[in-house]
């Protein structure tokens, strides 16, 4: 229970609000009792001083005037009426004269050394001043004022825990109130899920202070809605590729057993089967090795590889059917290229094998690996029908073929590009194309050095 | 030759062990890895084929046990999963060679025969089929006693189909083989070589040596 309170910001900041407002109470009560405490004193002090000091005068007048000092007295009795005041005269510790009653309320002692005193339900404060051979002693009832004082501290105090009370309900409703955009982004996140990752935070709607934030969940959601809809249209992409060949080998085995066939026919049924478990091989390689290089942590051994050793190789393997197809391939390489050579064999031979496909009789083919802004470039450009610049943008995405490969009924996978640019990507290069229908297309791929 | 094979895939041991029968070879199968270790350790096998996901003891540890022993046996690993640290893993343990699961039957061959084969050729051997023959250093061919007149490539490609014959060559076999590219190509280059290389070596010939096998890729022998 504690440590969930403890845990809770509402709690927390109503707790701090509550104890801050305390002390804040505290610290003004005090000084304001104090401040009036020490006002009604000197108040009183000042009455009573006077009244001891006007008798003293009268005393030192007229020594010997008893009538005098009595009336006098008694005029100070009757203007200290409210808080009453009391009076007493001693010459020589025998009482001269005294407010009538006194020394019952307060014996001539009591005054020695004394500023206050209490009887009863009675205080007093007192002062006792010496006149040539006389004592002149004077007490003031306060009773009044100490009630009052007693009275404020209660009244203090009690204001002081309401006030306190009040502080914390309110830190509690502002803590509250000030969480309320929290649980509006809470609410919002809720609504996320795989499915609908469309939904997104009103920045508009939250303080400013959560502004940051708001935006930095917003951009969170955006890369996974779009990492998800990469992966949803992938997944339907791969079941629309996986669809001809599957239909296909369902249709020919259904169609070879619904009745008996010769040898021949099986054999036949069987081969075609052959072409199309190739292709679905293939393409189940191709993904393959596109996950692999797409996982994070996968590295490559790089080690320098000679560049015209990579490019005669590549000119030897389509030597023969650039010759076949009346293609003219040229090749020119310098220096070594830090990488996989595998890989790079792969990704040049992707290339060429595009280039063919995209140059008609009569064409040329350029192979070339050079150094270029301090990378080096595998570049391999042809002379072929170019590739319309609307569709050049999507080049590297998986299973896209351009419209014209559409209309050729080309057999690729429609991944080749795609594993060039993984390729690149994991010798930290990248790829670039550059078309122009009619006139040919160059991709380049810059390896750093 | 004796082989052993340990695989849990009912279909795949089953076509495995056909394959194989037909192909001349005689044949074991074990189901699991438990299996499969003791039958290695009992009979004496000439090579084993193992799947590295099996029930229980997997092919890794079955490999790892058995080189612990010190037995020298060749094993070729099956994988589904075709990860760098899964081939690394398989080769630092002692696997003389992998597949990647989907592979051609015809790959597998070439790969079980490769790991059989006798010490490399030596190199002032001469080979001949038919009418036919090699001569290796001097990278010259002739039929009919007639020299014909190929490039480096073609002659490479033939002297593997020569050095392999009767046996399925795969397409992507034959561009490892020949051209060094070992990865699975969208191109018919190895057709156009195989089609030009039959322009010189059967064509102008009453016996074809070289044939296709549709589907899988190429032959040569007398038919």
């Amino acid at each position: 229970m504690w440590n969930d309170l403890r845990k809770s910001l509402r709690f927390r900041l109503a707790a701090s609000f509550a104890a801050g407002s305390f002390c804040t109470l505290v610290a003004i009560t005090g000084l304001l009792y104090w401040g009036f405490q020490r006002e009604i004193n000197l108040r009183n002090r000042l009455v009573l001083e006077t009244q001891v000091l006007e008798v003293e005068r009268t005393l030192e007048l007229h020594p010997d005037d008893l009538p005098a000092l009595e009336k006098v007295v008694r005029q100070l009795e009757a203007l200290a009426s409210e808080p009453q005041a009391d009076l007493r005269v001693l010459r020589a510790g025998r009482l001269v004269t005294e407010t009538p009653g006194m020394s019952e309320r307060l014996p001539a002692s009591w005054f020695v050394g004394q500023e206050k005193t209490k009887r009863r339900r009675l205080r007093f404060a007192m002062a006792q001043r010496q006149a040539g051979p006389f004592v002149v002693q004077g007490a003031l009832d306060i009773t009044k004022d100490e009630h009052m004082l007693v009275e404020f501290r209660q009244r203090a105090t009690s204001t002081l825990f309401l006030g306190t009370l009040v502080c914390a309900v309110f830190g509690w409703w502002a803590a509250h109130r000030g969480l309320k955009p929290l649980r509006l982004i809470t609410d919002s996140t809720r609504g996320v899920t795989a499915q609908k990752l469309d939904a997104r935070i009103d920045p508009a709607l939250v303080p400013q202070e959560l502004g940051d934030l708001v935006h930095g969940l917003n951009d969170m959601l955006d890369r996974l809605d779009h990492a998800f809809s990469r992966l949803s249209q992938l997944s339907a992409d791969l079941a629309h590729e996986l669809r001809t060949p599957i239909t296909n080998l369902m249709g020919e085995a259904e169609v070879a057993l619904s009745r008996d066939r010769t040898v021949e026919e099986y054999r036949a049924v069987l081969e075609s089967s052959m072409e199309e478990f190739r292709r679905l091989s293939r393409l189940i390689s191709r993904m393959l090795f596109l996950a692999r290089t797409e996982d994070p942590h996968s590295v490559i051994a790089r080690a320098p590889v000679d560049a015209r050793k990579l490019v005669s190789d590549v000119v030897d393997y389509f030597e023969a059917s650039a010759e076949e197809q009346g293609i003219e391939l040229d090749s020119s390489a310098e220096g070594t290229v830090d990488g996989d050579a595998d890989m790079l064999r792969q990704a040049l031979a992707n290339l060429v094998s595009n280039a063919l496909e995209a140059t008609p009789r009569g064409g040329r083919i350029s192979i070339r690996i050079q150094p270029e802004d301090g990378r080096m470039a595998l570049i391999v450009e042809d002379s072929g029908r170019g590739i319309p610049p609307e569709e050049v943008p999507h080049l590297l995405d998986r299973f896209y073929r351009t419209h014209e490969a559409h209309q050729r009924r080309s057999g690729g996978t429609g991944l080749g590009l795609a594993i060039v640019q993984s390729i690149a990507r994991l010798h930290g290069g990248e790829v670039r194309i550059a078309s122009e229908p009619g006139r040919g297309t160059t991709v380049r791929m810059g390896i750093p050095r | 030759m004796k082989l052993l094979i340990v695989e849990d895939e009912p279909k795949t041991a089953a076509y495995l062990r056909k394959g194989l029968t037909e192909s001349g070879f005689s044949v074991q199968v074990a189901a699991d890895g438990d299996e499969g270790l003791l039958l290695a350790r009992e009979g004496s096998f000439d090579l084993a084929i193992l799947d590295v996901m099996l029930p229980g003891r997997d092919g890794w540890s079955v490999l790892q046990a058995l080189r612990k022993e010190g037995r020298e046996l060749p094993v070729l690993f099956l994988t589904a999963r075709d990860a760098v640290q899964d081939r690394v893993k398989g080769l630092e343990l002692g696997a003389d060679d992998y597949l990647v699961k989907p592979f051609a039957f015809s790959e597998l061959l070439a790969r079980v025969r490769s790991l059989l084969r006798r010490p490399p050729l030596r190199a002032s051997e001469r080979l001949a089929v038919a009418d036919l023959e090699l001569d290796l250093p001097r990278s010259d061919a002739r039929r009919g006693g007639q020299l014909l007149s190929l490039t480096r490539q073609e002659f490479l490609l033939l002297s593997l189909l020569v050095r392999r014959r009767g046996e399925v060559l795969s397409r992507t076999f034959i561009a490892e083989q020949v051209w060094d590219m070992n990865f699975d190509s969208e191109t018919n280059a190895v057709d156009v070589a195989i089609r030009r290389l039959r322009r010189k070596v059967d064509d102008p010939f009453e016996v074809k040596l070289i044939h296709t096998v549709r589907g899988s890729g190429y032959r040569l022998d007398v038919e």
